[in-house]
């Protein structure tokens, strides 16, 4: 059975108006090779979207952890969530749990950026959901995914 | 209505014929279309010297006129206009009775500039799960101690109103209005507070939701205290609730002269608030203390918010509202753009 995990981070972005808004995202990974994770759940970042589903790419390579993730704007746009980490031995913890991330348009225009973060009270449930045996939450997550992805396509972008 | 269900009703007359109180209960309506609303209050004063007195209030908000149309009346106090009717609370001043529930009504009348305000509201609850009383004070101690002096209460944090004011010539027609009802009393004001609610309509993609919250400062043997800040938010069944008022480092509060913003953190995850009324019709009250001082309340009803929300479980969620947001603050002087005061 592939390697896989859920993941959750927090933080808040900045606008091009100079305007915070705070983001989170709840992932399912799933390895698909050496390296890089196939990852789908949940991303809200109001006002550019309440939660929607998102789906992208999970790349570890050597001094970093890259995510890349496609998801829809309540207007119907495309976005996107580029965020990294760069674990560091002199600061384990805080490069593990911090990264910046930026979203941008179709167009490859950035339209805000921020700090993400991994709270470490969330570390239990990240740890058990490397289990083989722990599905739970990665079940609830794509039900939950699923739900908004069929109320999504029912929106503007489906009619 | 029995004298148990009395005793537990969240809007009991605290008052207890003793000198020295205050205590109001309060309506709002907004119009969801227009920046329009109305407000309606019932006060029981009692001066540490002289005889209690009972006030009713009206205020109509529309940002089409020049200024908002309000109106204050006195009488003296009758203990028999606040007994129960129907097996609903009642409070009744001078000509405006508001008798209490979730299904309540409000009807009467209220001089003002253009001559009587005439009212005539009923309600019904609001959405279920933003609907439960609601107490920013948490726990037994703040909600029924001796500190702080003054307390509040919100019986009906949602509710949908329907009828008519007539204002002037105008009648204005509510349908379905969201709006509340609040329950205030204590030994005196409080030295000084900005306050806010505000409801947000379920979407497509979200649930309904409520917020409440206030940034003030009391006196205490003599002194000031720092500001302390409480902010609770409804939203669908679950609660967020930013209620350690002496955890000053977890909160951080600006109060402008129509501006109040405010920055919590808690165990419930993270909330800002922005509610901004600059620009918006906007009333100065006259609140009278029971030693004589005066608080001044500014007041609108149609101030601009703007609320998010990094939960500690759960997606983070924003809200906004145009001209929705009940907005109040109270302060020890008066403010000179406010030439009048109600």
């Amino acid at each position: 059975m592939p390697l896989s995990f859920v993941e959750t981070m927090r933080g808040w972005m900045r606008d091009e108006r100079g305007l915070d808004f705070p983001i989170s995202f709840e992932l399912a990974a799933l390895r698909v090779e050496r390296g890089r994770f196939a990852v789908r759940g949940l991303i809200a970042a109001p006002p550019l979207t309440p939660e929607a589903p998102g789906r992208g790419t999970l790349d570890i390579g050597v001094g970093s952890i890259a995510y890349h993730l496609e998801f829809p704007s309540s207007a119907g746009q495309r976005l996107y969530l580029d965020a990294t980490k760069h674990p560091s031995l002199l600061a384990p913890l805080r490069s593990m749990t911090h990264m910046t991330a930026t979203i941008t348009e179709d167009s490859g225009r950035a339209i805000a950026s921020g700090t993400m973060t991994f709270q470490l009270a969330d570390l239990p449930s990240f740890a058990a959901s490397w289990l083989p045996g722990i599905r739970s939450a990665r079940l609830a997550l794509d039900g939950r995914r699923r739900q908004l992805e069929r109320l999504v396509l029912t929106g503007p972008e489906a009619r | 209505m029995t004298s148990a269900r009395r005793s537990a009703s969240p809007n009991r007359l605290r008052y207890a014929a003793q000198p020295g109180h205050v205590e109001s209960y309060f309506i709002r309506a907004n119009d969801p279309a227009r920046p329009r609303a109305v407000w309606l209050k019932v006060t029981v004063f009692a001066p540490l010297e002289g005889e209690a007195q009972v006030e009713s209030w009206f205020i109509f908000f529309d940002e089409s006129r020049p200024s908002p149309v309000a109106g204050r009346e006195t009488a003296r106090f009758r203990a028999e206009a606040f007994t129960p009717a129907g097996g609903r609370d009642r409070a009744s001043a001078c000509r405006l009775t508001l008798t209490l529930g979730s299904h309540g009504s409000a009807r009467g009348s209220v001089r003002a500039a253009t001559g009587d305000a005439v009212v005539d509201l009923t309600w019904i609850p609001g959405p279920d799960a933003i609907s439960a009383p609601l107490s920013l004070l948490r726990g037994r101690l703040l909600q029924g101690g001796p500190f702080p002096r003054s307390k509040l209460l919100t019986p009906f944090p949602a509710l949908s109103l329907s009828g008519h004011i007539d204002v002037g010539n105008e009648r204005v027609v509510l349908d379905g209005w969201p709006g509340m009802q609040g329950h205030n009393w204590g030994r005196e004001h409080a030295f000084e507070y900005a306050w806010g609610q505000c409801l947000f309509p379920a979407t497509e993609r979200e649930p309904d939701t409520m917020l409440e919250g206030f940034t003030a400062r009391v006196q205490i043997g003599g002194r000031t205290t720092p500001r302390v800040s409480c902010l609770v938010v409804q939203r669908g069944d679950r609660t967020f609730r930013f209620d350690r008022l002496f955890d000053l480092w977890r909160q951080a509060a600006t109060l402008e002269p129509q501006r109040w913003t405010l920055r919590m953190r808690g165990t419930a995850g993270e909330a800002r608030l922005e509610m901004d009324a600059s620009g918006r019709p906007m009333a100065c009250l006259g609140y009278r203390n029971p030693d004589g001082t005066t608080r001044y309340c500014e007041n609108s009803k149609l101030a601009r918010v703007r609320l998010q929300v990094q939960p500690r479980r759960g997606a983070a969620f924003a809200c906004e509202s145009a001209h929705g947001g009940a907005l109040e603050f109270l302060r020890a002087k008066k403010d000179p753009r406010f030439p009048d005061i109600l």
